[in-house]
């Protein structure tokens, strides 16, 4: 069993490779998550005749490729192990507007995280815990590589209509990366936009020199709530792409 | 409360010296002119993580005027917002 350098590497990382269509893997993958499975090394240790009775063959597969019994996962270092992940928890009825700050949160976040490395995004996973106790979660293609909130909110802000019912918790993580933002071509830059990219740079180095947490905003997230510290929380300060 | 993620408002807990009604007579030593107002808060009362919160809105003998509550273990915070 080679599990070492595996243990470590979040589940995420055999989605595209259980040989099963995407939303199946995908929810396979946010179930382990759900049981606190999290890791391969979490993977690994289950006992298989237990993951073969409750996931199958695909979790037969799943346990081979935590344990590191497939060449394919040892071989493929540059998959999707580092996936930016971030969740928070809702207050009761939380809904409209309220919902919509709260994933304008996460997305600031896994934006603003070290682990993105400057990376654009492919697609994301949305997910929810319900309040009856069921998941929900949903894949996001977002057509073109891009790192601007604001086209992250545009498409994922409709998803959220979907939720079959009220969520206890949301969930957003990284499910493919694109080129870094400094990668890609830049097909024009009007005037007004040059000040926009000194101020990101200028944003970015203060970053780099002081750590994540410098620069932050306050994002009023229930300004209605009966209890006080779940009215607005510091999130980072969204850094424009280059 | 997701990792990385600062709430702002947050309570601190606060020694309050209480009359046998479970009435607030002093907050961090300094007495009560009179309570301005209290309320309960009770929130995921489904969950294992159950909030129930007793608030008094309090005028202290110094001027100030104070917000502390007492949770469901009994120990006093005080709050801004």
């Amino acid at each position: 069993m080679r599990v070492g350098y595996l243990s470590g590497v979040r589940v995420a990382a055999i989605a595209d490779r259980l040989g099963l269509p995407e939303r199946e893997a995908g929810n396979l993958v946010e179930t382990l998550r759900r049981l606190g499975i999290e890791t391969l090394g979490d993977l690994a240790a289950l006992p298989a005749d237990k993951v073969a009775d409750r996931f199958g063959p695909a979790g037969q597969r799943a346990l081979r490729l935590g344990r590191g019994e497939d060449e394919l996962l040892v071989c493929r270092r540059h998959g999707t192990w580092d996936e930016l992940a971030g969740e928070i928890e809702l207050a009761e009825g939380t809904a409209g507007d309220r919902l919509e700050r709260a994933l304008e949160l996460l997305i600031d976040r896994l934006l603003a995280s070290p682990g993105r490395k400057e990376r654009t995004l492919l697609s994301l996973r949305l997910g929810a815990l319900l309040g009856d106790g069921g998941n929900w979660s949903v894949e996001q293609g977002l057509g073109r590589p891009t790192a601007d909130p604001r086209a992250l909110r545009i498409v994922l802000t409709p998803r959220l209509e979907e939720l079959p019912a009220p969520a206890i918790s949301l969930r957003l993580h990284s499910t493919r990366f694109g080129p870094r933002a400094a990668d890609q071509l830049q097909l024009a830059v009007r005037g007004d936009e040059s000040r926009r990219h000194r101020l990101g740079a200028a944003l970015r180095e203060v970053r780099a020199a002081q750590g994540a947490d410098s620069l932050l905003k306050v994002l009023p997230v229930d300004g209605a709530s009966r209890v006080p510290e779940r009215r607005a929380l510091l999130t980072p300060f969204p850094v424009p792409s280059r | 409360m997701t990792p990385g993620v600062r709430r702002l408002y947050m309570p601190w807990p606060v020694e309050v010296q209480v009359d046998t009604e479970g009435v607030p007579l002093a907050v961090g030593g300094v007495g009560v002119a009179g309570v301005r107002e209290e309320w309960l808060v009770e929130d995921r009362w489904w969950t294992l993580r159950r909030l129930w919160r007793h608030y008094f809105e309090l005028a202290l003998l110094d001027g100030s005027n104070v917000v502390v509550f007492r949770n469901s273990k009994g120990r006093w915070y005080r709050q801004r917002g």
